[in-house]
């Protein structure tokens, strides 16, 4: 996969039930996926929650980022979806 | 051909609609792209039905169909792109107005089945015709790819464009839907309603669909799971009428056995237009696992019918 980067932030989902929102912020290089999730789930799932965030990113050749996500339950294909939403509307394949 | 006689459609961008879309017992499920997304979600969308199609299991009697965005806007090729994979079974293209807005999605389809090793020609497309321009070229639509399985009408689009009124009787569509069923049965494709967009009507519904389907049409797109149940007792073949489609059926056995070219029932003649009405219904049933008699039990409910009312053959 192709390196990527992120060009601005951005963000995607919404605040609704079974739903996140996730904004990423361009981040240095060698900063890594730093995480920030907020929510009711932040305990329970965490590192799930961090491991789907953390191999979408790389999925897409993002090596950089900051991620910040808040949720109401959802499912991890929507954590996913919304990932890859931000990271596009953020510039990563421009 | 499959059964389509209800077309649920999906808010592309709803995760919590998304997963149990499949539970209604829509024969279709669109996930929708286009009308019920506002542009500032058109990505968020397109992503979260990308990674839907990837994972849910929609069951094996459901058609999983997306409707993307009109080719005429950017986000059209790029919906295509996340969206053609294993799991997806068709298209709804709208705004469709020539034969070229089919092809080009044609060509974009072939290219990505190829490019990901899918089988080529197995994603169908819909055509929905919207606009007054579209109904008048339905025909040339209709027969313009092999994928093309059915035109469909966009009822909202279609009234804003001629200028009319949307009303409980459809009189400003109605000529459309007319034209519409004509194009695709003449092209060998089937033809499929609008929604009733009042899901709190379900009188209103029941008296649009029998109308529909009267007319000819193979089913209609609806807009809540409540509709679901509605429009298939509609579309689905009453008991009386697949007990006659398999007397029909064992009539033309009975005059094959004798060499007769000539077929009756009781004392009414059977002609081909009768015919393809019962080949019709039966394979309704079967598509619809409604009960079907066999000929042995047919025989034997004619021969009690008979002994109660002490009289002949109907």
């Amino acid at each position: 996969m192709a390196a990527r980067k992120l060009l601005r932030e951005a963000q995607a989902g919404t605040e609704e039930r079974e739903d996140c929102i996730v904004k990423l912020s361009p981040a240095e290089p060698g900063t890594g996926i730093k995480i920030e999730i907020v929510g009711k789930s932040r305990d329970v799932f965490r590192d799930e929650v961090f491991r789907i965030f953390d191999n979408t990113l790389h999925g897409m050749g993002i090596e950089d980022a900051i991620v910040w996500s808040s949720g109401k339950s959802p499912l991890n294909f929507t954590i996913v979806a919304r990932t890859k939403a931000a990271a596009i509307k953020g510039g990563a394949f421009e | 051909m499959r059964l389509r006689r209800s077309r649920l459609y999906v808010p592309g961008n709803n995760p919590k609609m998304i997963p149990p879309a499949g539970l209604y017992g829509a024969d279709v499920i669109s996930l929708d792209l286009e009308d019920s997304v506002p542009l500032e979600y058109k990505t968020d969308a397109r992503m979260l039905v990308s990674e839907a199609l990837k994972v849910i299991d929609f069951g094996p009697a459901t058609e999983v169909t997306v409707r993307i965005n009109p080719m005429s806007t950017p986000y059209g090729k790029w919906d295509i792109k996340q969206i053609v994979s294993e799991k997806l079974h068709g298209i709804y293209i709208p705004k469709v107005e020539s034969r070229e807005d089919v092809i080009q999605v044609d060509d974009i389809v072939t290219d990505l089945e190829e490019k990901k090793g899918l089988p080529i020609g197995r994603i169908k497309l819909f055509a929905t015709l919207e606009t007054a321009k579209g109904i008048i070229n339905a025909y040339d639509i209709a027969r313009c790819s092999k994928r093309l399985e059915a035109l469909t009408i966009g009822g909202e689009d279609l009234t804003a464009d001629l200028g009319g009124e949307r009303s409980s009787t459809g009189t400003a569509i109605n000529t459309a839907r007319s034209m519409v069923l004509l194009a695709a049965k003449a092209a060998g494709i089937q033809a499929i309603d609008t929604v009733y967009s009042d899901f709190g009507d379900p009188e209103g519904l029941r008296k649009e669909t029998e109308m529909i389907k009267t007319m000819g049409y193979d089913g209609k797109a609806c807009i809540h799971p409540s509709q679901v149940e509605i429009i298939h007792s509609v579309f689905d073949p009453t008991p009386e009428q697949i007990l006659y489609a398999v007397r029909v059926k064992m009539a033309i056995e009975e005059a094959k056995k004798k060499g007769s070219g000539a077929v009756a029932l009781g004392a009414k003649m059977i002609d081909r237009p009768i015919v393809l009405k019962a080949e019709r219904v039966l394979e309704i049933a079967k598509m619809a696992d409604l009960d079907i008699p066999s000929p042995e039990e047919v025989t034997e409910m004619m021969q009690q019918k008979a002994k109660k009312s002490g009289g002949g053959d109907d």
